[in-house]
């Protein structure tokens, strides 16, 4: 398993449609791909389960991915994130 | 207020929508915000508009739509409302048509649209016999009692 935090700068945060891109992205990779925000963690492969976590602009989560694309999986995802619009 | 809370307390609720098009479903199901104050008519104008640009953005998961535009776009007050329609329309989002309940959201701000209202919802729309329950329900009290017995985690 490997991890790295983000901060989420986009405005709106992990908001429906950002949140819905994560998901399609996610979806790509083997992995299994977990987002940790404070005490909660969702499947980044479920769009109700990160609107659960209701993440905002400037939080702070941590991504974990384990399975066989899990370094590629992280690599992608954390630009992916990094880089949401809106 | 929570969002559970405030449906129950406002009644927020429209059951067996009769409606042809996921336009008229926003159209007419939205007028529960409108009607409490929470949004102005724009703001349900530029739903529609946002799904013809960018694609369905609202459609949530299987059967279940949220309608909601950003709070600058005409959000007036924190609101909600729960609307189901007695015949499913498509949005055409092909992983998750046909659409038969509608979960309407108005925040003024972006810190209550995501923190709050969007947690809260999802909590809702993540059990699936609540869900099912709401679609089935023959009117509005029906769904009250079952969204007052829906516990968050």
């Amino acid at each position: 398993m490997v991890k790295g935090t983000i901060l989420v700068s986009n405005p709106t945060g992990l908001h429906t449609r950002p949140a819905k891109n994560v998901v399609a992205k996610a979806k790509q990779f083997e992995s299994k791909i977990i987002i940790k925000y404070g005490e909660k963690e969702a499947d980044a492969k479920s769009l109700l389960k990160i609107m659960k976590l209701g993440i905002t602009q400037n939080n702070e989560i941590e991504l974990q991915c384990d399975g066989s694309d899990e370094e590629k999986a992280l690599s992608t995802m954390t630009e992916f994130i990094l880089n949401l619009e809106g | 207020m929570g969002f559970t809370e405030y449906i129950v307390e406002k009644k927020a609720v429209i059951c067996g929508l009769e409606v042809d098009t996921w336009e008229d479903a926003i159209l007419k199901g939205g007028r529960i915000l409108v009607d409490n104050g929470a949004a102005s008519e724009d703001y349900l104008a530029t739903i529609i508009r946002k799904c013809k640009d960018n694609g369905p953005y609202i459609v949530i998961a299987p059967g279940i739509a949220m309608p909601h535009a950003r709070p600058e776009e005409g959000a007036l007050s924190l609101g909600y409302g729960i609307v189901t329609l007695k015949m499913p329309v498509s949005f055409k989002d092909p992983d998750n048509d046909p659409i038969s309940l509608l979960i309407f959201m108005a925040a003024p701000s972006v810190k209550e649209h995501n923190e709050e209202a969007v947690s809260q919802i999802a909590d809702l729309c993540d059990d699936e016999d609540a869900v099912e329950a709401m679609i089935k329900a023959s009117d509005v009290s029906e769904i009250l009692t079952i969204l007052e017995n829906v516990e968050g985690e």
